[in-house]
């Protein structure tokens, strides 16, 4: 999980003779061009992907009630009575907070766990207990004590999608180059400046690794929830959806939750852009 | 590592028992259908899959197993477990399984919708749709509704059917507040007060009585606030009907003697289940049994035989399938349904 963090953050520190700052508009746009260029073959693969279960949806007969073609899928966007704006809106709020509370949980828990190693003796084998119990098999108990809705979809959805946060935070916190924190004990630098401004920058790659994670999470946790109890939202809908048969909205539903989860992790990709350009990473200097 | 992938390691012995338990049983159960008598008859390998878990309107199949009224006509019955009528539906129109169980109502919807499908007899003739709730809510027509929030677990026909059932009553169907519930939940939520009532089927009822308390149950069964439609019933995919159609018979016939021994000894065909099936509640099963009774063996059950299909209460049940929503196919009654493989027998 933490691999990618590593070979990451590995060619970051040591760059003194890096390219000045440019403006921030214009890096956007730099960086935008080699993007297009790196994704248009996955874009292609897609697409492709598309346009063949189109074809063959249509050249086999499939009954539209077993698998819907796409174009059948998009059609069911057109039903008025499935109320699509308020049901994407649901889950949009379950997913956002949950991502939110997680993202500020997970970083002071890492925070707690990083402090002493008293902490991270007691609390960590409790997390790591609690990350192992199925969250599925507690959604229910949660229904019971938190009701259902936007509000209890959160605390579910944080559940499954804080660990992440917390492990990625902690490894970021704890990875500090040995060296750095003599240098700065040798100045006498309390432990609050040392996590402000040795610690915490040092973990912003990995922290972003665990927001990324956050993000595809936070949208699992939230349709779980949706799945248990709900009254409104695309899990939900895709419940509704397998009772009367009604196969296409469940894709259509299942095109608008990964345009949600795709739409949250690129946003997390942009800002880690503007955060931690690997070039000039102590932003304010 | 990559000597490991170059070599594999030998399997664990543990799986060679397996194996071997495998092959003993295999050779035991081959002897064993040497040795009946009814081997000189065939047994044809036939998939029954059941619209839920194994509640206790299933039980007359397994009385039936048990006094071998299945092997008596050439069936060697294999019980699927559902996970509600609209998968049942599926996997019979995919031939995953020769004869289902589905509510009617999502089987006409799937037949609307290009299934292959066809019924050949009923297990309600009176639907058992219905709403739990605490007596204390007080609710005692469907009119008490509005402005309550009911629990829907997606599994049966409730969520299809509420529509056409609200209209019935002047109730606008979006001054009530349904939310989607696992079914698993559905008591628990109305036990912790988050929802008022739960649809749910009548022949649950002892099942809430068992969460709720015993006299803090409170229900209203939709048949008694007109909705007289089918509810759960037999249907195979048409091919069968065309290449089979002596098997349906055989097997309405051997379902149906296990009915009838199950109408006079309840008990006997709760525990011939509870001994098939493991992890089973059996007294909590014995309490459905009347109210299964109720809407199972009617005074047409009576005359016709257990499991006649009326044209006209199929015509009804097709009306209010579709009042709200327009089927995608209309649907002719003569084609959903035949009475060719009923058994005749009386209860």
């Amino acid at each position: 999980m933490t691999d990618p963090a590593v070979d990451r953050s590995a060619p970051v520190p040591a760059d003194a003779d890096a390219p000045p700052a440019q403006g921030l508009l214009s890096r956007i746009i730099a960086g935008t061009v080699p993007a297009i260029v790196h994704y248009t073959p996955s874009v292609i693969v897609m697409i492709g992907l598309l346009v063949a279960w189109q074809l063959l949806v249509v050249a086999l007969d499939v009954k539209e009630y077993i698998l819907p073609s796409p174009l059948a899928a998009i059609a069911a966007f057109s039903d008025g009575n499935l109320q699509w704006g308020r049901n994407f809106l649901a889950t949009l709020y379950a997913v956002l907070g949950a991502f939110v509370l997680s993202a500020i949980l997970g970083v002071l828990l890492a925070i707690v766990i990083v402090w002493n190693d008293m902490l991270l003796r007691t609390v960590m084998p409790v997390l790591v207990l609690f990350n192992t119990l199925p969250k599925i098999a507690l959604a229910p108990l949660f229904v019971i004590w938190l009701g259902y809705g936007i509000w209890p979809n959160i605390v579910i959805g944080t559940t499954i999608a804080f660990f992440p946060m917390v492990v990625n935070t902690a490894v970021g916190l704890a990875s500090t180059d040995p060296e750095m924190l003599e240098l700065v004990r040798t100045l006498k630098a309390s432990r609050w400046q040392v996590l402000k401004k040795i610690r915490f920058p040092n973990a912003l790659p990995y922290i972003f690794v665990g927001l990324k994670l956050n993000a595809t999470m936070s949208v699992i946790g939230a349709l779980v929830g949706e799945f248990v109890a709900s009254e409104w939202g695309l899990g939900s809908l895709i419940i509704t959806g397998g009772v009367t048969m009604e196969t296409a909205s469940i894709f259509a539903s299942l095109i608008l939750i990964s345009v949600l989860g795709l739409a949250l992790y690129g946003v997390v990709v942009a800002i880690e852009r503007i955060v931690v350009p690997w070039a000039n990473r102590e932003e304010p200097g | 590592m990559k000597a490991l992938l170059r070599k594999p390691l030998p399997r664990p012995t543990r799986r060679g028992f397996g194996r071997l338990a495998t092959a003993l049983l295999t050779v035991a159960a081959a002897a064993g259908i040497g040795l009946a008598p009814a081997a000189a008859q065939a047994q044809e390998k036939v998939r029954l899959q059941l619209n839920w878990f194994h509640l206790a309107d299933h039980s007359p199949i397994y009385l039936a197993l048990k006094r071998g009224y299945y092997k008596e006509e050439g069936i060697d019955l294999t019980v699927i477990r559902g996970s509600g009528s609209a998968d049942s539906a599926k996997k019979i129109d995919l031939g995953q399984a020769e004869i289902g169980i589905s509510d009617a109502p999502t089987v006409l919807t799937a037949i609307s919708k290009g299934a292959n499908l066809k019924m050949v007899a009923v297990v309600y003739d009176k639907a058992g749709n219905n709403i739990f709730f605490r007596k204390s809510a007080n609710i005692q027509s469907p009119k008490d509704l509005v402005g309550k929030r009911i629990a829907v677990p997606p599994a049966d026909s409730h969520r299809v059917l509420w529509p056409a059932f609200a209209a019935m009553h002047g109730i606008d169907p979006a001054s009530v507040r349904l939310v989607n519930v696992k079914p698993e939940g559905k008591q628990a939520i109305v036990a912790a007060n988050e929802v008022d009532a739960s649809f749910d089927l009548y022949t649950s009822y002892a099942i809430w009585e068992k969460v709720l308390g015993k006299g803090e149950v409170g229900n209203l069964l939709w048949a008694d606030f007109g909705l007289p439609i089918y509810g759960h019933t037999y249907f195979v995919n048409n091919d069968l009907v065309q290449k089979n159609p002596k098997v349906i018979e055989r097997f309405l016939r051997a379902t149906h003697r296990g009915w009838k021994d199950a109408k006079a000894e309840p008990a006997a065909s709760i525990d011939a289940m509870v001994e098939q099936v493991p992890g089973l509640d059996r007294n909590t099963l014995l309490g459905t049994m009347p109210q299964i009774f109720d809407l199972c063996v009617t005074e047409r059950s009576a005359k016709h035989g257990l499991g006649w299909i009326e044209p006209e209460l199929m015509q009804k049940t097709i009306d209010i399938t579709f009042a709200n929503a327009k089927p995608d196919k209309e649907l002719k009654v003569a084609d959903t349904f035949t009475n060719d493989f009923s058994s005749k027998i009386k209860p």
